[in-house]
Protein backbone atom coordinates (compact mmCIF):
# COMPACT_ATOMS: atom_id res chain seq x y z
CA UNK A 1 0.00 0.00 0.00
CA UNK A 2 1.18 3.28 -1.24
CA UNK A 3 1.56 6.33 1.09
CA UNK A 4 0.42 9.29 -0.05
CA UNK A 5 1.25 12.53 -0.33
CA UNK A 6 -1.61 15.05 1.27
CA UNK A 7 0.29 18.22 0.76
CA UNK A 8 -0.61 18.38 -2.84
CA UNK A 9 -4.70 17.50 -2.49
CA UNK A 10 -4.94 19.21 1.05
CA UNK A 11 -6.55 22.21 -0.19
CA UNK A 12 -8.99 20.18 -2.50
CA UNK A 13 -9.84 18.49 0.41
CA UNK A 14 -10.52 21.04 2.73
CA UNK A 15 -12.38 22.68 0.07
CA UNK A 16 -14.56 19.82 -0.33
CA UNK A 17 -14.66 19.49 3.58
CA UNK A 18 -16.36 23.94 3.65
CA UNK A 19 -18.51 22.82 0.65
CA UNK A 20 -20.21 20.04 2.80
CA UNK A 21 -20.43 22.31 6.20
CA UNK A 22 -22.80 24.24 4.08
CA UNK A 23 -25.52 21.64 5.43
CA UNK A 24 -25.19 22.61 8.91
CA UNK A 25 -27.36 26.06 10.06
CA UNK A 26 -25.30 29.20 9.76
CA UNK A 27 -25.31 29.86 13.14
CA UNK A 28 -23.93 26.16 14.31
CA UNK A 29 -20.85 27.60 11.89
CA UNK A 30 -20.83 31.17 12.98
CA UNK A 31 -19.67 29.16 16.18
CA UNK A 32 -17.62 26.08 15.16
CA UNK A 33 -16.91 26.05 11.47
CA UNK A 34 -13.10 27.06 12.15
CA UNK A 35 -12.63 24.40 14.53
CA UNK A 36 -14.09 21.88 12.49
CA UNK A 37 -11.98 22.72 9.56
CA UNK A 38 -9.24 23.00 12.03
CA UNK A 39 -10.03 19.28 13.10
CA UNK A 40 -10.25 17.53 9.84
CA UNK A 41 -7.09 19.56 8.91
CA UNK A 42 -5.66 17.30 11.69
CA UNK A 43 -7.42 14.55 10.82
CA UNK A 44 -5.60 14.21 7.16
CA UNK A 45 -2.20 15.55 8.00
CA UNK A 46 -2.33 12.32 10.04
CA UNK A 47 -3.60 9.90 7.48
CA UNK A 48 -0.68 7.52 6.83
CA UNK A 49 -1.95 5.77 3.88
CA UNK A 50 -4.24 5.77 1.19
CA UNK A 51 -6.44 3.15 2.60
CA UNK A 52 -6.79 5.12 6.09
CA UNK A 53 -7.61 8.38 4.02
CA UNK A 54 -10.31 6.79 2.07
CA UNK A 55 -11.90 5.62 5.11
CA UNK A 56 -11.84 8.52 6.80
CA UNK A 57 -13.17 10.25 3.93
CA UNK A 58 -15.97 7.88 3.90
CA UNK A 59 -16.30 8.34 7.78
CA UNK A 60 -16.55 11.99 8.31
CA UNK A 61 -18.68 12.25 4.95
CA UNK A 62 -21.37 10.13 6.70
CA UNK A 63 -20.80 12.21 10.00
CA UNK A 64 -21.04 15.51 8.66
CA UNK A 65 -24.56 14.51 6.56
CA UNK A 66 -26.11 12.45 9.72
CA UNK A 67 -25.41 15.96 11.92
CA UNK A 68 -26.27 18.23 9.80
CA UNK A 69 -29.76 16.63 9.41
CA UNK A 70 -29.88 16.72 13.16
CA UNK A 71 -29.33 19.64 13.48
CA UNK A 72 -31.70 20.97 11.21
CA UNK A 73 -34.21 18.67 12.70
CA UNK A 74 -33.51 20.06 16.32
CA UNK A 75 -34.42 24.28 14.86
CA UNK A 76 -37.29 22.72 13.88
CA UNK A 77 -38.85 22.23 17.39
CA UNK A 78 -41.22 24.06 19.70
CA UNK A 79 -38.39 25.57 22.20
CA UNK A 80 -37.09 27.27 18.71
CA UNK A 81 -40.26 27.93 16.96
CA UNK A 82 -42.94 29.44 19.25
CA UNK A 83 -45.34 29.53 16.42
CA UNK A 84 -45.17 25.59 15.98
CA UNK A 85 -46.98 26.00 19.66
CA UNK A 86 -49.66 27.76 17.98
CA UNK A 87 -50.17 25.43 15.03
CA UNK A 88 -49.71 22.53 17.71
CA UNK A 89 -52.42 24.03 19.88
CA UNK A 90 -55.30 25.04 16.78
CA UNK A 91 -54.68 21.56 15.45
CA UNK A 92 -55.62 19.84 18.97
CA UNK A 93 -58.28 21.94 19.39
CA UNK A 94 -59.84 21.32 15.74
CA UNK A 95 -59.42 17.59 15.87
CA UNK A 96 -60.90 17.20 19.66
CA UNK A 97 -64.05 19.24 18.54
CA UNK A 98 -64.60 17.19 15.34
CA UNK A 99 -63.87 13.96 17.30
CA UNK A 100 -66.35 14.93 20.12
CA UNK A 101 -69.43 16.31 17.71
CA UNK A 102 -69.03 12.72 15.79
CA UNK A 103 -69.22 10.93 19.03
CA UNK A 104 -71.86 12.00 20.25
CA UNK A 105 -73.73 12.05 16.84
CA UNK A 106 -72.49 8.14 16.25
CA UNK A 107 -72.64 6.60 20.07
CA UNK A 108 -73.46 9.54 22.46
CA UNK A 109 -77.13 10.06 21.55
CA UNK A 110 -77.52 6.32 22.03
CA UNK A 111 -78.14 7.11 26.04
CA UNK A 112 -81.68 8.58 24.84
CA UNK A 113 -82.38 5.47 22.63
CA UNK A 114 -84.03 3.62 26.03
CA UNK A 115 -85.98 6.63 26.34
CA UNK A 116 -87.88 6.67 23.23
CA UNK A 117 -90.84 4.82 24.13
CA UNK A 118 -91.65 6.63 27.28
CA UNK A 119 -93.08 9.38 27.72
CA UNK A 120 -90.11 11.75 28.32
CA UNK A 121 -89.04 10.17 25.09
CA UNK A 122 -91.81 11.21 23.09
CA UNK A 123 -91.81 15.05 24.45
CA UNK A 124 -90.01 18.05 23.84
CA UNK A 125 -87.94 17.99 26.57
CA UNK A 126 -86.39 14.65 25.18
CA UNK A 127 -85.35 17.16 22.28
CA UNK A 128 -84.01 19.94 24.84
CA UNK A 129 -81.93 17.75 26.84
CA UNK A 130 -80.25 15.68 24.01
CA UNK A 131 -79.35 18.92 21.98
CA UNK A 132 -78.00 20.61 25.66
CA UNK A 133 -75.73 17.39 26.37
CA UNK A 134 -74.08 17.62 22.94
CA UNK A 135 -73.54 21.40 23.42
CA UNK A 136 -71.87 20.33 26.69
CA UNK A 137 -69.40 17.67 25.53
CA UNK A 138 -68.59 19.93 22.42
CA UNK A 139 -68.28 22.44 25.22
CA UNK A 140 -66.50 20.72 27.53
CA UNK A 141 -63.73 19.70 24.45
CA UNK A 142 -63.45 23.27 24.15
CA UNK A 143 -62.92 23.92 27.69
CA UNK A 144 -60.10 22.00 27.42
CA UNK A 145 -57.84 23.77 25.11
CA UNK A 146 -58.74 27.35 26.32
CA UNK A 147 -59.77 27.33 30.35
CA UNK A 148 -56.61 28.91 30.98
CA UNK A 149 -57.51 32.19 29.20
CA UNK A 150 -61.37 32.59 29.93
CA UNK A 151 -63.10 33.88 32.84
CA UNK A 152 -65.63 31.51 35.04
CA UNK A 153 -63.95 28.83 33.00
CA UNK A 154 -66.00 26.05 34.69
CA UNK A 155 -69.04 27.08 33.53
CA UNK A 156 -67.96 27.48 29.59
CA UNK A 157 -69.75 23.56 28.82
CA UNK A 158 -72.33 24.29 30.65
CA UNK A 159 -73.34 28.01 29.05
CA UNK A 160 -72.57 26.44 26.19
CA UNK A 161 -75.16 22.82 26.61
CA UNK A 162 -78.11 25.67 27.56
CA UNK A 163 -77.26 27.75 24.57
CA UNK A 164 -77.15 25.02 22.11
CA UNK A 165 -80.37 23.98 23.54
CA UNK A 166 -82.06 26.99 23.11
CA UNK A 167 -80.66 27.31 19.61
CA UNK A 168 -81.61 24.16 18.40
CA UNK A 169 -85.30 24.65 20.53
CA UNK A 170 -85.78 28.19 18.21
CA UNK A 171 -84.81 27.18 15.10
CA UNK A 172 -86.55 23.78 15.45
CA UNK A 173 -89.72 26.12 16.10
CA UNK A 174 -88.67 28.31 13.48
CA UNK A 175 -88.41 25.29 11.27
CA UNK A 176 -91.84 23.83 12.01
CA UNK A 177 -93.53 27.22 11.25
CA UNK A 178 -92.49 27.66 7.86
CA UNK A 179 -93.00 23.64 6.93
CA UNK A 180 -96.67 24.34 8.50
CA UNK A 181 -97.41 27.93 7.62
CA UNK A 182 -95.05 28.79 4.68
CA UNK A 183 -94.87 25.93 3.00
CA UNK A 184 -94.78 28.05 -0.58
CA UNK A 185 -92.60 30.72 0.84
CA UNK A 186 -90.05 27.55 1.92
CA UNK A 187 -90.56 26.17 -2.01
CA UNK A 188 -89.73 29.52 -3.29
CA UNK A 189 -86.77 30.16 -0.79
CA UNK A 190 -84.89 27.13 -1.91
CA UNK A 191 -81.26 28.05 -2.48
CA UNK A 192 -81.06 25.89 -5.52
CA UNK A 193 -83.20 23.42 -7.16
CA UNK A 194 -82.05 19.41 -7.49
CA UNK A 195 -78.50 19.48 -7.85
CA UNK A 196 -76.86 16.82 -8.16
CA UNK A 197 -79.04 14.95 -6.34
CA UNK A 198 -79.44 17.18 -4.00
CA UNK A 199 -81.28 20.39 -2.95
CA UNK A 200 -80.37 23.46 -0.15
CA UNK A 201 -83.15 24.65 1.31
CA UNK A 202 -83.44 27.52 3.96
CA UNK A 203 -83.78 25.73 7.23
CA UNK A 204 -80.27 23.82 6.65
CA UNK A 205 -78.90 27.04 6.49
CA UNK A 206 -81.02 28.94 9.49
CA UNK A 207 -80.73 25.84 11.82
CA UNK A 208 -76.85 26.11 12.34
CA UNK A 209 -77.40 29.95 11.71
CA UNK A 210 -79.68 30.46 14.87
CA UNK A 211 -77.79 27.76 17.02
CA UNK A 212 -73.94 29.03 16.11
CA UNK A 213 -75.78 32.85 17.14
CA UNK A 214 -76.71 31.97 20.82
CA UNK A 215 -74.21 29.71 21.26
CA UNK A 216 -71.48 32.32 20.61
CA UNK A 217 -73.50 35.10 22.44
CA UNK A 218 -73.43 33.34 25.37
CA UNK A 219 -69.60 32.08 25.10
CA UNK A 220 -68.91 35.87 24.21
CA UNK A 221 -69.01 36.64 27.84
CA UNK A 222 -66.41 34.38 28.76
CA UNK A 223 -63.95 35.65 26.35
CA UNK A 224 -61.09 37.92 27.69
CA UNK A 225 -61.93 41.81 27.62
CA UNK A 226 -60.86 42.95 24.08
CA UNK A 227 -62.48 44.88 21.54
CA UNK A 228 -62.16 41.87 18.82
CA UNK A 229 -63.85 39.27 21.87
CA UNK A 230 -67.14 40.35 19.94
CA UNK A 231 -66.12 39.07 16.58
CA UNK A 232 -66.50 35.64 17.90
CA UNK A 233 -70.06 35.58 17.17
CA UNK A 234 -69.69 36.45 13.31
CA UNK A 235 -67.03 33.88 12.70
CA UNK A 236 -68.87 31.14 14.36
CA UNK A 237 -71.78 32.24 12.36
CA UNK A 238 -69.54 32.07 9.53
CA UNK A 239 -67.37 28.41 10.19
CA UNK A 240 -71.30 27.12 11.51
CA UNK A 241 -71.99 28.12 7.61
CA UNK A 242 -68.85 27.59 5.91
CA UNK A 243 -68.98 23.93 7.41
CA UNK A 244 -72.62 23.56 6.03
CA UNK A 245 -71.95 24.64 2.50
CA UNK A 246 -68.58 22.44 2.13
CA UNK A 247 -70.06 19.52 3.30
CA UNK A 248 -73.02 20.50 0.80
CA UNK A 249 -70.28 21.30 -1.82
CA UNK A 250 -68.43 18.14 -1.21
CA UNK A 251 -71.59 15.83 -1.23
CA UNK A 252 -73.00 17.43 -4.96
CA UNK A 253 -69.19 17.04 -6.56
CA UNK A 254 -68.95 13.22 -4.74
CA UNK A 255 -72.19 11.89 -4.29
CA UNK A 256 -71.41 8.68 -5.94
CA UNK A 257 -68.28 8.31 -3.13
CA UNK A 258 -70.83 8.24 -0.45
CA UNK A 259 -73.64 9.55 1.56
CA UNK A 260 -74.52 13.13 2.74
CA UNK A 261 -73.45 12.10 6.15
CA UNK A 262 -69.38 11.37 5.02
CA UNK A 263 -68.88 14.52 3.84
CA UNK A 264 -70.18 16.03 7.10
CA UNK A 265 -66.55 15.40 8.67
CA UNK A 266 -64.87 17.89 6.36
CA UNK A 267 -67.42 20.81 6.86
CA UNK A 268 -66.32 19.87 10.66
CA UNK A 269 -62.60 20.03 10.36
CA UNK A 270 -63.32 23.50 8.75
CA UNK A 271 -65.54 24.67 11.30
CA UNK A 272 -63.01 23.68 13.92
CA UNK A 273 -60.18 25.15 12.25
CA UNK A 274 -62.07 28.37 11.60
CA UNK A 275 -62.52 28.56 15.58
CA UNK A 276 -59.31 27.94 16.63
CA UNK A 277 -57.17 29.98 14.43
CA UNK A 278 -59.88 32.82 15.94
CA UNK A 279 -59.50 32.13 19.40
CA UNK A 280 -55.84 31.72 19.09
CA UNK A 281 -55.16 34.91 17.36
CA UNK A 282 -57.88 36.52 20.02
CA UNK A 283 -55.43 34.80 23.28
CA UNK A 284 -52.13 36.33 21.60
CA UNK A 285 -53.90 39.52 20.72
CA UNK A 286 -55.04 39.70 24.90
CA UNK A 287 -51.53 38.55 25.45
CA UNK A 288 -49.60 41.31 23.41
CA UNK A 289 -52.06 43.66 25.21
CA UNK A 290 -51.03 42.97 28.45
CA UNK A 291 -47.86 43.19 27.78
CA UNK A 292 -47.84 46.39 26.39
CA UNK A 293 -49.75 47.75 29.05
CA UNK A 294 -47.50 46.48 31.59
CA UNK A 295 -44.28 48.16 29.70
CA UNK A 296 -46.42 51.78 29.10
CA UNK A 297 -46.86 50.92 33.42
CA UNK A 298 -43.29 50.99 33.83
CA UNK A 299 -42.46 53.63 31.62
CA UNK A 300 -44.85 55.58 33.66
CA UNK A 301 -43.39 54.73 36.78
CA UNK A 302 -39.96 55.37 35.97
CA UNK B 1 -26.16 20.04 40.98
CA UNK B 2 -27.43 16.50 42.77
CA UNK B 3 -27.91 12.63 42.32
CA UNK B 4 -31.44 13.21 41.35
CA UNK B 5 -30.52 16.03 39.08
CA UNK B 6 -27.72 14.03 37.40
CA UNK B 7 -30.10 11.42 36.49
CA UNK B 8 -32.04 13.56 34.40
CA UNK B 9 -29.06 13.72 31.45
CA UNK B 10 -29.04 9.68 31.87
CA UNK B 11 -28.50 7.82 29.62
CA UNK B 12 -26.15 9.59 27.86
CA UNK B 13 -25.48 8.89 24.43
CA UNK B 14 -22.62 7.40 22.83
CA UNK B 15 -20.68 10.53 21.81
CA UNK B 16 -21.43 11.87 25.34
CA UNK B 17 -20.03 9.25 27.05
CA UNK B 18 -17.11 8.72 25.23
CA UNK B 19 -16.14 12.54 25.78
CA UNK B 20 -17.13 12.96 29.69
CA UNK B 21 -14.65 9.49 29.58
CA UNK B 22 -11.74 11.23 27.93
CA UNK B 23 -11.75 14.18 29.77
CA UNK B 24 -12.71 12.53 32.94
CA UNK B 25 -8.43 11.48 32.62
CA UNK B 26 -7.41 15.27 31.63
CA UNK B 27 -8.36 18.18 29.91
CA UNK B 28 -8.04 17.66 26.60
CA UNK B 29 -8.88 19.63 23.31
CA UNK B 30 -11.20 18.67 20.41
CA UNK B 31 -9.00 16.64 18.31
CA UNK B 32 -7.14 15.27 21.31
CA UNK B 33 -10.48 13.85 22.31
CA UNK B 34 -11.71 12.61 18.53
CA UNK B 35 -8.02 10.94 18.10
CA UNK B 36 -7.55 9.50 21.70
CA UNK B 37 -11.35 7.68 20.91
CA UNK B 38 -10.51 6.96 17.48
CA UNK B 39 -7.30 5.22 18.13
CA UNK B 40 -8.15 3.61 21.68
CA UNK B 41 -7.45 -0.07 21.14
CA UNK B 42 -10.49 -0.92 23.33
CA UNK B 43 -12.87 1.54 22.50
CA UNK B 44 -15.06 0.58 18.91
CA UNK B 45 -16.04 3.85 18.48
CA UNK B 46 -15.57 6.36 15.83
CA UNK B 47 -15.90 9.79 16.48
CA UNK B 48 -16.46 12.51 13.72
CA UNK B 49 -15.65 16.10 13.78
CA UNK B 50 -19.42 17.29 13.79
CA UNK B 51 -20.26 14.62 16.42
CA UNK B 52 -18.00 16.09 18.38
CA UNK B 53 -18.49 19.84 17.71
CA UNK B 54 -22.04 19.07 18.46
CA UNK B 55 -21.69 17.18 21.78
CA UNK B 56 -19.34 19.10 22.87
CA UNK B 57 -21.88 22.45 22.17
CA UNK B 58 -24.28 20.10 24.09
CA UNK B 59 -22.23 19.25 27.06
CA UNK B 60 -21.21 22.82 27.47
CA UNK B 61 -24.99 23.77 27.36
CA UNK B 62 -25.47 21.47 30.12
CA UNK B 63 -22.54 22.69 32.05
CA UNK B 64 -21.30 19.20 31.85
CA UNK B 65 -17.63 20.15 30.63
CA UNK B 66 -16.32 23.50 31.03
CA UNK B 67 -13.69 25.06 28.94
CA UNK B 68 -10.06 26.34 30.64
CA UNK B 69 -8.66 29.49 29.01
CA UNK B 70 -5.02 28.69 30.28
CA UNK B 71 -3.58 25.61 28.06
CA UNK B 72 -1.90 22.66 29.84
CA UNK B 73 0.21 21.63 27.05
CA UNK B 74 1.95 24.86 25.95
CA UNK B 75 5.15 23.04 24.58
CA UNK B 76 3.74 21.18 22.01
CA UNK B 77 0.87 22.91 21.19
CA UNK B 78 -0.36 25.71 19.21
CA UNK B 79 -2.35 28.99 20.12
CA UNK B 80 -5.58 27.43 18.10
CA UNK B 81 -6.46 25.02 20.87
CA UNK B 82 -9.55 25.40 23.09
CA UNK B 83 -9.47 22.71 26.17
CA UNK B 84 -12.27 21.30 27.73
CA UNK B 85 -12.34 19.74 31.48
CA UNK B 86 -14.90 18.22 33.04
CA UNK B 87 -16.79 20.02 35.37
CA UNK B 88 -18.17 18.93 38.90
CA UNK B 89 -21.46 18.06 37.68
CA UNK B 90 -20.62 16.27 34.34
CA UNK B 91 -18.18 14.16 36.78
CA UNK B 92 -21.46 13.28 39.12
CA UNK B 93 -22.92 12.52 35.87
CA UNK B 94 -20.14 9.85 34.59
CA UNK B 95 -20.39 8.38 38.11
CA UNK B 96 -24.35 7.60 37.46
CA UNK B 97 -23.90 6.78 34.62
CA UNK B 98 -21.03 4.32 34.92
CA UNK B 99 -23.40 2.92 37.99
CA UNK B 100 -26.15 2.72 35.61
CA UNK B 101 -24.19 1.08 32.97
CA UNK B 102 -22.49 -1.28 35.84
CA UNK B 103 -25.69 -2.62 37.15
CA UNK B 104 -26.40 -3.35 33.32
CA UNK B 105 -23.50 -5.50 33.40
CA UNK B 106 -23.95 -7.48 36.42
CA UNK B 107 -27.58 -8.38 35.17
CA UNK B 108 -25.98 -9.64 31.64
CA UNK B 109 -23.57 -11.43 34.01
CA UNK B 110 -26.42 -13.60 35.50
CA UNK B 111 -28.04 -14.30 32.38
CA UNK B 112 -25.25 -15.97 31.72
CA UNK B 113 -23.87 -13.35 29.28
CA UNK B 114 -20.83 -12.27 30.93
CA UNK B 115 -16.89 -12.68 29.81
CA UNK B 116 -16.23 -16.37 27.60
CA UNK B 117 -20.18 -16.75 27.12
CA UNK B 118 -20.50 -17.74 23.66
CA UNK B 119 -24.18 -18.42 21.50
Amino acid sequence: MTDIPLSWNKRTDLRVFRFLLKLFPEDFLEEYEYWLIQTFKDQINDTASRKEYFSLWVKVFLDLVKNAILERVNRFSINNHPALADVLWILGFSLLYVFTSHWWNSYGQRIFRPLENTPFGQSAWSGLVSSAMMGFVIGLSQWVFIRKHIHFNWAWPFATGIFYSVGGFLSRGIDYYIFTNLHKFEVLCKLSVYHANFHSTVQQYLFPLIKAYFVSLSQVLFLPKSRFRWLWIPVNLIAWLGSRQLTIYLYRSFYRVGPFNNWDVFGDIAEGLILAVFLRMLFTMVELEGKSGEMAGELTSA
Amino acid sequence: MSNANSDEFLPLSDAEFHILLILAGREHHGYAIMKTINEHPDISYFLGPATLYRTIRRLLERSLIEEIGDRPDQENDDERRRYYRLSGAGHRVMVSETERLSKLVSIAKDWGLGLGASA
